[in-house]
């Protein structure tokens, strides 16, 4: 007598392709996430209730001038946004060797000036390793 | 290793294998920890176009709130328009929630710097003296 044998047929996802498809889309994540990383110009601002108003020598300021047409002057003569990295370091390395303190920069902005203006005069300065910078607006400018 | 098989010594070799089976976990967990820090930066709402520096330093996010200028002078935090005067008393929650708050100023290149000057005396008030100016990396060349 013959029986009939029945098969059972297992039936299953096959996962073997399972590590390949995750590391696939591990490296599209790897090579493609930016993490969001900020950079700027950092500056401590003085406090408008407890900075006491200090009164400086004209010798000990470097002015820097930020015009509305994006000129820029130094010490009032017309410069380049390149010729005040040099300056300010040789005016520096000059007090440093009578053993004087840096210099205060104050860069002055016209209020129709760009604020890009500002901001390039600023990077500048940070080149020059100048970290005493005061910011003003130019109450009457060309 | 010998074993002892009657009369006989026979060598069994021993097959020694890296374990492959929970590679597919560790590549989940890896693809999840991307998957849930990747931020998918969309830029959208507000157009600033900010200004490029070289001499800039990492901001610590955790640290930072921001505010956005627009080309327009339009002040921006929390993605809310806000009004000048309103900017103090924001950030002075803010920096009773965390004294040593940074604010990141977001400035379009293009706005005029009359608007930035009121930010910062808008900031001096509140006494958030430490501001970071974002900017993008200076082009080659530029």
């Amino acid at each position: 007598m013959r029986h009939l044998r029945r098969r059972r047929v297992v039936e299953e996802i096959p996962q073997a392709s399972l590590p390949d498809l995750a590391f696939l889309l591990l490296i599209f994540f790897i090579t493609s996430t930016v993490f969001a990383v900020e950079h700027g110009l950092p500056l401590v601002l003085p406090s408008a209730t407890r900075s006491p108003s200090v009164t400086v020598e004209a010798s000990e300021v470097f002015r820097v001038r930020g015009l509305a047409d994006g000129r820029v002057t130094v010490d009032g003569s017309p410069a380049t946004l390149e010729q005040i990295t040099p300056q300010l370091r040789a005016r520096n390395a000059e007090r440093r060797a009578l053993g004087q303190s840096e210099l205060i920069v104050v860069v002055e902005t016209h209020p129709d000036a760009s604020y890009q203006t500002m901001v390039s005069i600023l990077d500048r300065v940070r080149a020059a390793d100048s970290r005493r910078v005061a910011l003003q607006m130019l109450e009457e400018g060309p | 290793m010998r074993r002892r098989y009657g009369r006989f010594q026979r060598t069994v070799m021993r097959r020694y294998r890296i374990p492959t089976e929970s590679m597919a976990d560790i590549a989940f967990l890896l693809l999840i920890f991307y998957m849930t820090t990747a931020i998918l930066r969309v830029e959208a709402g507000l157009d600033v176009d900010l200004p490029r520096a070289q001499n800039t330093m990492r901001q610590p996010q955790e640290q930072i709130a921001h505010i956005w200028i627009d080309a327009q002078g339009r002040p921006m935090i929390n993605d809310f328009y806000v009004s000048y005067e309103e900017i103090a008393p924001i950030l002075a929650a803010k920096l009773r929630a965390n004294p040593q708050l940074i604010v990141a100023v977001n400035t379009d290149k293009r706005t005029r710097y009359t608007f930035m000057h009121r930010a910062l005396a808008e900031m001096k008030k509140a006494e958030a003296v430490r501001v970071s100016f974002t900017t993008l990396p200076r082009a080659p060349g530029s």
